[in-house]
């Protein structure tokens, strides 16, 4: 990779944190969905199409860096919440990144964005289990699984919507690494 | 041409898929009611685990406001006949208020940032 490559590929990165942190904030003020706690991922658009035009590591650096920038704005930073946003979002990049190197399915948004918002809420689900020590709270997983599907392919919509204006230099760069 | 056909193929099965599992998870939310008495347990939550502050057993007629105290203030729980809900909390999230009026087993709401949780229970599990 050339050096103007990296400095363009880091800067970008630093955009897409700012953008998922901010969405991350913003996300908190909308009015609630039906079921308690739940949230559409609007901070997880960043992530995909960190994956898609950066790779997999920066995707998880991304969700990484914007559950606490998110959290430090939220003033949830190391509180239980925290914790379950920061663990949704790194197991959700994960599973988004090993889910893309699938050869024909990987390579759909929507698919992939499903992936990550079933992960996400099934590891908050688990983590919030864990903190509140009660097992009634998997009533509502399938509530939760049917939320995030849908929430899922609306995402990837945006993501297609957003991958299709991006410049073709970046998209480029994705189809030269595969 | 193709990819956009994939792409609505798979929007409207993952739809369908997430409506069904909606209905699905709703009937199964639907499906526990009892004629039990039941209680609406009040804990609070640390990191070794939960402890039972209070139990408020849930009956017509018994309409009544109580103050439980956490890391961050007062919660206040109301207990109006059969249901019970968090009425207002210092939290800055709020989702245990959103979580409304419970008046089911095992229905709950959880204020993790005031480590508080309203948990009802039938007289078998109480405590537990």
């Amino acid at each position: 990779m050339t050096n103007k490559n990296r400095l363009r590929n880091q800067v970008f990165m630093a955009v897409l944190i700012g953008i998922a942190s901010i969405l991350h904030v913003i996300e908190g003020l909308f009015p609630p969905l039906p079921v308690p706690g739940a949230k559409l991922g609007l901070a997880n658009t960043a992530t995909l199409i960190g994956l898609r035009t950066l790779g997999f590591w920066p995707a998880i650096g991304i969700s990484m860096a914007r559950s606490l920038i998110g959290g430090l704005f939220g003033g949830s930073l190391f509180g239980p919440a925290f914790f379950m946003s920061f663990g949704g979002a790194i197991m959700s990049a994960l599973a988004m990144g090993l889910i893309s190197k699938l050869k024909k399915l990987g390579t759909n948004n929507i698919f992939v964005s499903v992936i990550g918002a079933i992960t996400h809420s099934i590891t908050q689900l688990t983590i919030a289990s864990y903190l509140i020590k009660h097992s009634g709270l998997l009533y509502y997983l399938p509530l939760l699984l049917g939320l995030s599907t849908l929430t899922g392919v609306f995402i990837g919509l945006v993501c297609d919507k957003v991958m299709a204006i991006l410049p073709a230099a970046f998209c480029a760069e994705q189809k030269s690494r595969d | 041409m193709k990819k956009k056909n994939t792409n609505v193929i798979m929007a409207i099965v993952l739809i369908i898929v997430g409506l069904s599992l909606l209905i699905g998870g709703k009937l199964l939310l639907d499906s526990r009611k009892t004629e039990e008495r039941l209680y609406a347990c009040v804990y609070s939550l640390t990191m070794a685990g939960r402890k039972l502050v209070k139990t408020l057993p849930l009956q017509e007629g018994n309409k009544q406001r109580y103050n439980f105290e956490g890391p961050l203030g007062v919660t206040v729980v109301e207990v109006d006949g059969l249901r019970v809900r968090v009425l207002s909390s210092p939290c800055p999230d709020q989702v245990c208020v959103q979580f409304g009026w419970l008046s089911q087993v095992n229905d709950f709401s959880a204020c993790l940032p005031n480590a508080m949780m309203v948990l009802i229970e039938d007289g078998k599990t109480t405590g537990n």
